[in-house]
């Protein structure tokens, strides 16, 4: 079978699974394009720590309850 | 070894649920009939088509998909439920010249006229290769105004009592038993099944997973998404045809914001938008704990405007959580 014909199966037309980094051990990051809106939105937060995840998450708690007090303070 | 259990990380993952469960104990020792049967009949028949309209979309979901047009389907499911089921004596008929048709009848005709419009989402979706959020986005727009041509932009009454009597009846008479739940539980098994026990639903996740994958371990994607994206209109049809029956009347407002609140309910209920993951009794509880945030505010007398704001954060909460579980596994 010729090269250029073995090159073009389905298995290699996938993008592979990205190597995992040497050093950080991290997946190395898939090209934008092979993403959907979604995890292409979900990738722009990568590089953001969890923690700051969780203090959004927490202030938005809090914006809620206060909501409710209010909407039960102003009936 | 078994694992220890984690109370900051399950607080974390439950913030939500708990939060609210928190509100409905607040509200249940604060004011008087909120711990009462018939608030409990009152929500279930409040959940019951809107559990419904979730599964339905908790498919597109799964496949890293979406579905805007799931209120308007609704609503027009609603309305033609509501021509099909009129009162034969009714003096303001849409279709004065129609037979009466039994409900059962009513509703196939209904389910199989939606289906085509989830078929066409569906094909839009799996061979023109466009973005679900912008195919359902069009979806949405043609079918409203589909079903203003339709109607006249009139609303629609004098239901046959046999159509009213599917959202009003309870088995027994028993509060506890109102048809629409059995609606709900019938659905909820047979998705329920679907999700886990059959061919299709193990090809459903693994296409949300990673669709290059699924591709090349032979799973049919395209035909498999056209009939999630059917499935879902089925579950909009009959949705819409319960929605109406308890309304006791159908326009083009009837199902709208529902496709939000249905997307709101899956990602509440651990359906991820970023695909591959979601279980039916998440769904549920998603469902579920939108509606007791509404009626625990309804109970006390809050303003809905407030109550609109306070569901927004709860999706933005829900989205954010989804977000911590995905960057927590990098």
């Amino acid at each position: 079978m010729p090269m250029d014909e073995q090159n073009n199966t389905p298995e290699t037309e996938q993008s592979p699974i990205p190597e995992r980094d040497p050093v950080t051990g991290k997946r190395a990051r898939r090209d934008p394009k092979d993403l959907n809106a979604f995890e292409n939105f979900y990738e722009n937060f990568r590089n953001v720590p969890v923690k700051y995840v969780d203090r959004f998450i927490a202030l938005c708690v809090i914006a809620l309850v206060v909501v409710v007090a209010i909407g039960i303070i102003n009936r | 070894m078994a694992k220890k259990f984690d109370l900051k990380k399950f607080a974390s993952n439950n913030a939500i649920i708990i939060l609210i469960a928190v509100l409905a104990l607040f509200v249940g020792m604060t004011t008087q009939n909120f711990f009462t049967t018939r608030n409990l009949s009152n929500l279930i028949v409040n959940m019951a088509p809107r559990f419904i309209i979730a599964c339905g979309v908790s498919g597109c979901l799964i496949t890293k998909g979406t579905d805007l047009s799931a209120g308007r389907q609704v609503g027009l499911a609603a309305c033609l439920s509501a021509m099909l089921l009129q009162s034969v004596d009714y003096s303001a008929r849409m279709l004065p010249w129609l037979p009466d048709i039994p409900w059962p009848l009513a509703l196939l005709i209904v389910m199989a006229i939606m289906a085509v419009f989830g078929a066409i989402n569906g094909v839009i979706i799996a061979f023109l290769k466009v973005p679900p959020f912008i195919a359902t986005l069009g979806m949405q727009t043609i079918v409203y105004g589909l079903c203003s041509l339709i109607t006249n932009n009139q609303p629609m009454g004098g239901y046959k009592k046999s159509y009213l009597n599917v959202a009003s009846g309870k088995l027994f008479n028993n509060d506890f038993l109102p048809f629409l739940l059995f609606f709900a539980l019938g659905v909820g098994l047979f998705f329920w099944f679907l999700y886990n026990k059959t061919r299709h639903g193990k090809y459903m996740y693994a296409i949300g997973g990673n669709e290059s994958a699924a591709t090349v371990a032979g799973v049919n994607v395209p035909a498999t998404l056209i009939r999630i994206y059917i499935l879902a209109s089925l579950m909009y049809a009959l949705g819409g045809f319960l929605v109406g029956a308890k309304a006791g009347g159908a326009s083009t407002a009837t199902g709208l914001g529902y496709e939000l609140e249905a997307i709101a309910a899956c990602t509440i209920g651990g359906v991820s938008a970023n695909g591959g993951v979601g279980t039916v009794p998440g769904v549920l509880v998603g469902v579920l704990v939108f509606e007791v945030l509404k009626i625990c505010l309804q109970f006390m007398g809050v303003d809905p405007a407030y109550t609109y704001i306070a569901q927004g954060l709860v999706i933005i909460v829900a989205v954010a959580l989804d977000l911590r579980k995905y960057l927590a596994k990098k």
